[in-house]
């Protein structure tokens, strides 16, 4: 049936193909994963259906004729809004990123080493909550970023994110990556979108709330903190805008050796940058002797002052968040976008 | 099912790899394709398979999906350049790197759909009906498709084609 021609010069161009058992193996998980997501997004919909069933009937045959609201929850209560309602949780079904118009667009909160190959991943500190109103604008700009990328450049503490995006027809596309300068995939359909840590940035500026416009008043204080590591949320230094900015540089013998503002473009990418560039590493007595770098940000977020504190002492610079009520988070080594981001004073001398 | 699932890929990877190749012109675009593709099919290999019909059902998925990524940057823009790195590259992985690298030109100038028409048709040695099938569109819209991807392939000069036998006009 071939013609004698054109099938033999195709099947003589067709380079060697590489292992496939490999990519038989990857297919294999990625469609067991596929399954068992469908399978807990069909529980999870019985669920709601069960619960919803038990709420509403009720109430409907009380008379109470309230609408339930829609399942992707405006900006206003970001706050509030479980990541699983609209996308993260469900199979991604939207054939062409390319097209469709986004109507909404969330991070899903990962698991550490959930959903991932190779080492356990350290994933970036993302908001709750759905971006509708600007969603088709924010990923019309990804869109333009979608094409053939070849490899990316090393970058210290970067921390992988997933974003959820619906669109009108009621399908769900997903964007993963790490913060930083490599390449985000784009599910389905495998496409890349170029700087992964540009997707990122922009979701978190756009779902980031307008900061205060009567910011309190920032000082340094005369000795930098003493963290101690507890676990507390950071879930207002990942939804809101800083309203200004100080950065405290002190001395090996811990006195306030300068400062400086910060304008409010770049307090609210030493924001996103502390969210985002670590590197999980526990402990924190090695190099104790040595401070070559310790400073203190400190970030107005409506009326409470949030504190960024990054101590180098001899080995890496380690990265303290500090919330308002003095409770100290401990999120490891400072990744090179926050150390870009965050103000240096220099080198001290030995202390 | 496993087992039974990797024997099949080692035996038909071979010509879904080189059927996706010829698709996006790109090995590394051509490995996501079939992976995408039998992650597709791998649910229904054991139901598909019974009957023999999963080869087909993998190159319709196949088809299906290249189209459905029609608004990916890459497709209608695989390079066409000289470039030695492109060249190299090519040879480092057929022997044959000439006509490697013409075929791969000459693809490039093709629609998506144009594309598939020829995979199947001349790599496959489907049917117009068959090829229909794989597509999801009707059998004039395959001949269409067709004399136009010889006409354009004819068209590049990079590949000497006879004129086409009245089977596949």
């Amino acid at each position: 049936m071939s013609d004698p021609d054109l099938s033999d010069v195709l099947r003589r161009a067709v380079p060697d193909p590489p292992d496939l058992t490999v990519v038989a193996r990857h297919a294999e998980r990625a469609a067991r994963a596929r399954r068992t997501r469908l399978r807990g997004a069909l529980a999870g919909a019985a669920a709601v259906v069960l619960l919803a069933t038990a709420v509403g009937v009720p109430r409907w045959m009380a008379g109470d004729d309230e609408v339930p609201g829609p399942s992707t929850s405006g900006p206003t209560d970001r706050a509030t809004a479980p990541a699983s309602d609209s996308g993260c949780g469900r199979d991604v079904d939207h054939d062409d990123f390319g097209t469709g118009t986004a109507v909404w667009v969330r991070f899903c909160v990962l698991q550490q080493g959930r959903d991932r190959r190779g080492p356990p991943a350290q994933y970036a500190i993302v908001p709750t909550g759905v971006l509708t109103d600007g969603a088709e604008a924010l990923v019309s700009a990804w869109r333009q970023r979608v094409g053939q990328v070849h490899g990316c450049p090393f970058a210290f503490g970067r921390t992988g994110f997933r974003v959820a995006i619906g669109f009108a027809d009621g399908t769900v596309s997903r964007i993963d990556g790490e913060t930083g300068p490599c390449p985000a995939s784009v599910t389905p359909g495998g496409g890349l979108v170029e700087d992964a840590g540009s997707v990122y940035d922009g979701l978190m500026r756009a779902l980031a709330a307008e900061p205060d416009s009567t910011p309190p008043a920032l000082s340094c204080p005369a000795q930098p903190p003493s963290e101690a590591s507890r676990d507390t949320s950071l879930t207002a230094l990942a939804s809101e805008a800083p309203s200004a900015a100080l950065v405290c540089h002190y001395g090996p013998d811990h006195a306030l050796s300068g400062e400086e503002p910060l304008d409010l473009t770049h307090a609210d990418e030493l924001r996103i940058a502390t969210l985002s560039s670590f590197y999980p590493v526990s402990g924190t007595a090695d190099c104790v002797a040595r401070v070559v770098r310790d400073d203190l940000a400190l970030l107005a977020l409506r009326s409470e002052i949030w504190e960024v504190h990054v101590v180098a002492t001899g080995c890496e610079p380690r990265l303290w968040v500090l919330t308002p009520t003095g409770d100290a988070t401990y999120l490891g080594v400072a990744g090179s976008r926050l150390l870009d981001a965050l103000p240096h004073a220099g080198v001290t001398e030995t202390g | 099912m496993d087992e039974e699932f990797t024997a099949y890929v080692a035996a038909r990877g071979r010509a879904l790899w080189g059927a996706a190749w010829l698709l996006t012109g790109d090995p590394a675009l051509a490995e996501d394709l079939v992976q995408t593709a039998l992650t597709k099919t791998w649910p229904h290999f054991e139901r598909v398979a019974a009957d023999g019909s999963f080869e087909g059902y993998v190159r319709r998925t196949l088809v299906t999906t290249y189209l459905s990524w029609r608004g990916r940057r890459w497709h209608g823009e695989l390079p066409s350049g000289s470039g030695d790195d492109v060249a190299t590259g090519l040879a480092a992985l057929n022997p044959d790197a000439d006509t490697t690298h013409d075929v791969r030109r000459a693809m490039a100038q093709l629609s998506p759909r144009q594309r598939a028409v020829v995979v199947l048709r001349y790599f496959g040695d489907l049917s117009e009906e068959q090829t229909a099938r794989a597509m999801g569109c009707s059998v004039g819209s395959v001949k269409t498709h067709h004399a136009r991807a010889l006409e354009r392939l004819r068209g590049s000069g990079l590949l000497d084609l006879s004129e086409p036998t009245e089977e596949h006009r």
